[in-house]
């Protein structure tokens, strides 16, 4: 989840206010929709309390859940491993995507405000349910929990900016030798 | 109207214990966490400054700033390297570049908030504001002691009386909570540094008794670099303290200047005009020389060291050096001898997002003479600055991270689950 930080934070984040309160609008519904839900934090977050009060909005809302599981004892590339979801939410674009999108799952994303160049979108849009704005993206997680999304399993994003096919590791050595 | 500023939870906590609540018409913060906690736990409605910035405010100002605040870096550069060479026969670097990530992302947090509370204070009619506790940040940044200048200028210009209480340990529970977090943080510090101290110890006696032909350095932290099996590449890892964690002057093997011998010097500040606080933000930056030069002379004289010694041809970094440390200083250095730095991805949204090309360009491609990137990447920088170096070449090598992951069979262990939402 994305820190929802302060007004001091300078980066080209989106307004902190509406991060949190679109955070808060997702758990609620994910902890009243009745599928089976893990809320994935940054690995070891839940221990830094002072960190939690200040850098992540929505750490009061989270405590709480009943329904939802949370789990801060993963990284997310451990976390899609061991849970084998059937659907990542992203609702912020960041490395999360690039963790997310060789693995068997559907992923919904809310990018705004970031704008992928026109033919990364062409890519992204054959492999991930993009949705410009949140109640789009509110309607892409009813659509999915109701089954009437498709599966997108393009790899071209994946091959073209992510990963491309053949040896990784040789192609790294052969630069630092 | 009068209104309270409240900086964090505890603050909220603590004000209403103090029946500081009570006094006030409106109640304030800069954390929208706050301002959720004040509503849904203490049933007090806090406004959250956030919510008078415009919707695109924060993008945009990162964006008129960005090439702004850079040039103020490389004017300072270029009015003090003579002053910051630190011995004979180093070339000239960036010293003030090495703030081009963290002062500029708080100096623009700190023009947000000087615009929030301007349009807070003129729409709701306030004449007096009182700040409880303080503007302390959770982690302290270099800009953040100008948080406190600002809210007092603001409040002047708008003329609205100003005072800031600070919290009285009024409970024993609070007193001792207080004496504990005093006594935490110093832990930590002390934990920070003496973990840092052992990591340079480590590096100087390798440095001097390496016995492997040509390594390569390797900046600390090295993120997907962890995942490469090195084969016959020989690795010498160099760490950097992180802001806040420095190396006492006396515990320096070499002599080294000493603080007082950096004396101040001035960019002509009608050139930034547009820029606020540009005086104020100017002389923290050549505060903080004045108070670590010592530690980059020590790590430029430790690079000449290693390079010559070792005859160190590639030097790669696995995250930008854009963090405030010698880092950036010692990366150019190595460039200007001869050593071919190689940058590494680490994370999403290089090359795939509009705008964002300028801005990896000034934390990344600048320091580096090849960038390994997940993928092929046409630069589209609307901005480039002139630090004297080249961007790098681009190379598609692909994740290293993402690769090491695929070779791995997937468990069938685990509970399948239907969302993930991290």
């Amino acid at each position: 989840m994305n820190f929802s930080c302060d007004i001091f934070n300078g980066d080209m984040f989106p307004r902190a206010d509406l991060v949190l309160e679109r955070q808060l609008r997702i758990i609620n519904f994910l902890e009243t929709c009745g599928a089976s839900v893990v809320i994935k934090l940054f690995k070891g977050s839940l221990k830094n309390r002072p960190w939690n009060e200040n850098m992540f909005g929505s750490f009061h809302a989270i405590k709480n859940l009943r329904h939802c599981a949370v789990n801060d004892e993963l990284t997310l590339d451990e976390a899609l491993l061991h849970y084998h979801p059937k659907l990542v939410i992203l609702e912020n674009l960041g490395t999360p995507l690039s963790d997310s999108v060789f693995h068997d799952v559907e992923i919904i994303l809310f990018s705004d405000p970031f704008r992928f160049k026109p033919h990364v979108r062409t890519l992204v849009e054959k492999r991930v349910h993009l949705a410009d704005t949140f109640e789009d993206f509110m309607k892409l997680i009813l659509c999915f929990l109701k089954g009437d999304l498709p599966t997108l399993r393009n790899s071209e994003f994946y091959e073209t900016h992510i990963c491309p096919p053949g040896n990784v590791f040789d192609r790294v050595l052969e630069q630092l030798r | 109207m009068k209104a309270l500023l409240i900086g964090s939870v505890s603050a909220a906590q603590n004000a209403l214990e103090d029946g500081l609540i009570s006094n006030y018409d409106q109640y304030l913060t800069y954390v929208p966490g706050t301002a959720h906690y004040c509503r849904t736990q203490l049933g007090i409605e806090c406004t959250d400054l956030n919510s008078y910035l415009t919707l695109n405010q924060q993008t945009e100002t990162f964006l008129h700033i960005f090439p702004l605040f850079t040039e103020m870096l490389l004017d300072l550069d270029n009015t003090n390297v003579s002053v910051l060479k630190s011995f004979g026969s180093i070339p000239e670097l960036n010293w003030y570049y090495t703030f081009r990530r963290d002062a500029t992302f708080g100096y623009v947090g700190l023009l947000l908030f000087d615009s929030a509370l301007r349009r807070y204070l003129a729409a709701n009619q306030i004449n007096h504001l009182s700040l409880y506790d303080s503007l302390a940040p959770f982690k302290p940044t270099i800009l953040s002691d100008l948080r406190l200048m600002i809210l007092r200028h603001v409040t002047a210009a708008a003329f609205v009386t100003f005072e800031a209480h600070h919290q009285k340990p009024t409970t024993i529970r609070r007193a001792i909570n207080a004496a504990l977090a005093k006594w935490l943080s110093r832990a930590k510090h002390i934990h920070t540094s003496l973990k840092y101290y052992g990591k340079l110890i480590r590096f100087i006696l390798q440095a001097h008794f390496f016995t492997k032909a040509s390594p390569a350095i390797f900046f600390d932290h090295l993120y997907e670099l962890n995942y490469l099996p090195l084969g016959s590449v020989h690795k010498l890892s160099v760490p950097f303290a992180e802001f806040g964690t420095h190396i006492p002057a006396w515990l320096s093997p070499v002599k080294l200047r000493l603080p007082h011998q950096i004396p101040s010097s001035s960019i002509d500040l009608q050139k930034h005009s547009e820029l606020p606080y540009a005086k104020q933000v100017a002389d923290v930056l050549t505060n903080f020389f004045r108070d670590h030069i010592y530690e980059y002379d020590a790590a430029l004289k430790y690079t000449k060291f290693l390079v010559e010694k070792h005859k160190i041809k590639i030097a790669v970094w696995g995250n930008s050096p854009c963090e405030i440390s010698p880092r950036s200083v010692v990366i150019d250095y190595l460039r200007r001898l001869g050593v071919c730095v190689i940058g590494v991805q680490h994370g999403g949204d290089y090359g795939t997002l509009e705008l964002y090309d300028t801005v990896h360009c000034q934390l990344d491609y600048l320091s580096c003479d090849k960038f390994l990137g997940y993928g092929s990447i046409n630069l589209e920088a609307f901005y480039i600055p002139d630090t004297g170096f080249q961007t790098a070449s681009m190379i598609a090598t692909g994740s290293i991270k993402n690769y090491a992951i695929s070779q791995i069979s997937p468990t069938t262990k685990g509970c399948p689950l239907t969302c993930c939402f991290p």
